[in-house]
């Protein structure tokens, strides 16, 4: 396995990782609540002032954004988790200490699963079901048929085009107490990836349906179609 | 238009049904068997029917039909296409049709050939009329396909999990085209969640059925 292709930009964000393996940890700590909580800029301050060495807040924020984007190159460039991450770090970062290589390992290996899914199937992004809410009715009459009696299954959609289930939960919170701006970012969210569609079957074709997929899901799980999932991957 | 057949029917005792045919309707009834004649008669219900079970159909050219009174001719197809729609709707048969139309003091013939039609036709008519007005996209078809990606323009390496296409749709009653509803993907658990609830919606079919 080769070294990972980063930018000069990327490297000269990632120079303050040469210093002592303990510094780099929080730089990476940083990297972590990013990841979960988006940027910090008063923790950056922070660490800016305890160590002199590592410049501005700015220089810090670049070099955790850094982190993250080395995060994603692995992710992205090594597939198998069988690889030799140590080997692949170490050859792209020669000028860095076995103990922060270590870190660094540490960093990528234990975030990876966290950025694997939503990176993999973020190109094209398809609906997908979350959700389906359903009721049961008779029609009784309608303009053109005054006496029928027709049994219809109603049945609403929720679509999204969040890829990984863990980020479509985040999309589940609660609105009370949040600013205007944050509501009305919530609102574009759901505009551009959300879809909730009516929609409407009869019995016969509900039991049409049920077996249909029956079949899709059976067929899934077939020797044929495992060896060439398992010889692609 | 003529109105007075209409006017005097709302002395009958069945008054209420009749005053649904309006006088538009009563006057191109009139026409049939009279200034159109019996064999043109015939042909012109044939192709009303028609024309309403089958809106896109295409129906041969009649010119006989409107070289004379093309007014008329039209007029009475319009009629029909209304007294069909009308009893379809009210859930009349032939014999309460046959009654409604000899009220109105029309043909023997042409209510003879609107009532046979009429009665031959109704089923067809009720499945015709079931589909007229707004209802969601009903689904009729299902279509998946198993699909596992190899590489992309984000990922150098496959997620090794193969994901399932789901196409929900129906056929159009005319044309049999086949039309998408929706369209989604989801990985084996969820297709599986998705079995699962539907089959709930089943039993709670069931359930009520035996009630």
């Amino acid at each position: 396995m080769s070294s990972l292709r980063l930018t000069q930009q990327q490297r000269d964000h990632l120079s303050l990782l040469q210093r002592p393996a303990s510094a780099v940890v929080e730089l990476c700590k940083s990297a972590f609540d990013y990841l979960i909580n988006g940027p910090n800029p008063g923790r950056y301050e922070m660490l800016a002032k305890k160590s002199a060495d590592l410049g501005s807040p700015e220089a810090v924020q670049q070099a955790v954004e850094a982190l993250i984007s080395l995060l994603i190159s692995v992710t992205t460039r090594v597939g198998s988790s069988s690889v030799d991450m140590e080997a692949v770090l170490r050859q792209t970062f020669p000028e860095l200490g076995d103990d922060v290589i270590e870190v660094l390992e540490q960093f990528v290996t234990s975030k990876r699963n966290f950025v694997e899914g939503s990176i993999k199937s973020a190109n094209i992004r398809a609906y997908r079901l979350v959700n389906l809410d359903w009721r049961l009715e008779v029609r009784t009459a309608s303009r053109s048929l005054l006496d029928q009696c027709q049994v219809v299954v109603t049945m609403k959609l929720y679509l999204h085009t969040e890829p990984k289930n863990e980020n479509r939960e985040l999309l589940a919170v609660d609105v009370s107490g949040r600013s205007e701006q944050e509501l009305q970012a919530m609102q574009e969210d759901e505009r551009l990836h959300r879809k909730d569609l009516l929609v409407q079957t009869d019995v016969g074709s509900l039991m049409h349906m049920i077996k249909t997929l029956e079949d899709a899901l059976a067929e899934s799980k077939t020797r044929r179609i495992r060896n060439i999932v398992d010889g692609i991957h | 238009m003529d109105a007075s057949p209409g006017s005097s029917s709302a002395l009958n005792t069945d008054d209420e049904q009749t005053a649904l045919i309006s006088p538009t309707v009563v006057a191109g009834l009139k026409n049939l068997g009279a200034i159109i004649s019996l064999p043109l008669t015939k042909l012109l219900i044939a192709n009303s029917l028609k024309l309403t079970l089958h809106p896109d159909a295409t129906i041969a050219p009649v010119p006989e039909l409107y070289a004379k009174n093309a007014a008329c001719a039209k007029q009475s197809e319009y009629a029909v296409v209304t007294l069909f729609a009308l009893g379809t709707k009210h859930g009349w048969d032939g014999l309460q049709l046959r009654q409604q139309l000899e009220q109105l003091n029309l043909d023997a013939a042409a209510v003879d050939e609107l009532s046979r039609v009429y009665e031959d036709s109704r089923k067809d008519l009720i499945l015709r009329q079931l589909q007229i007005g707004h209802s969601f996209p009903h689904i009729t078809d299902i279509q998946w396909r198993i699909v596992c990606d190899v590489k992309s323009s984000t990922s150098d390496c496959s997620t090794g999990a193969a994901c399932f296409h789901i196409n929900l749709g129906h056929f159009r009653q005319s044309s049999g085209e086949r039309v998408t509803i929706v369209e989604f993907v989801c990985n084996a658990e969820e297709l599986q969640s998705l079995i699962n609830r539907l089959k709930e919606i089943e039993r709670h079919c069931q359930q009520m059925a035996v009630v």
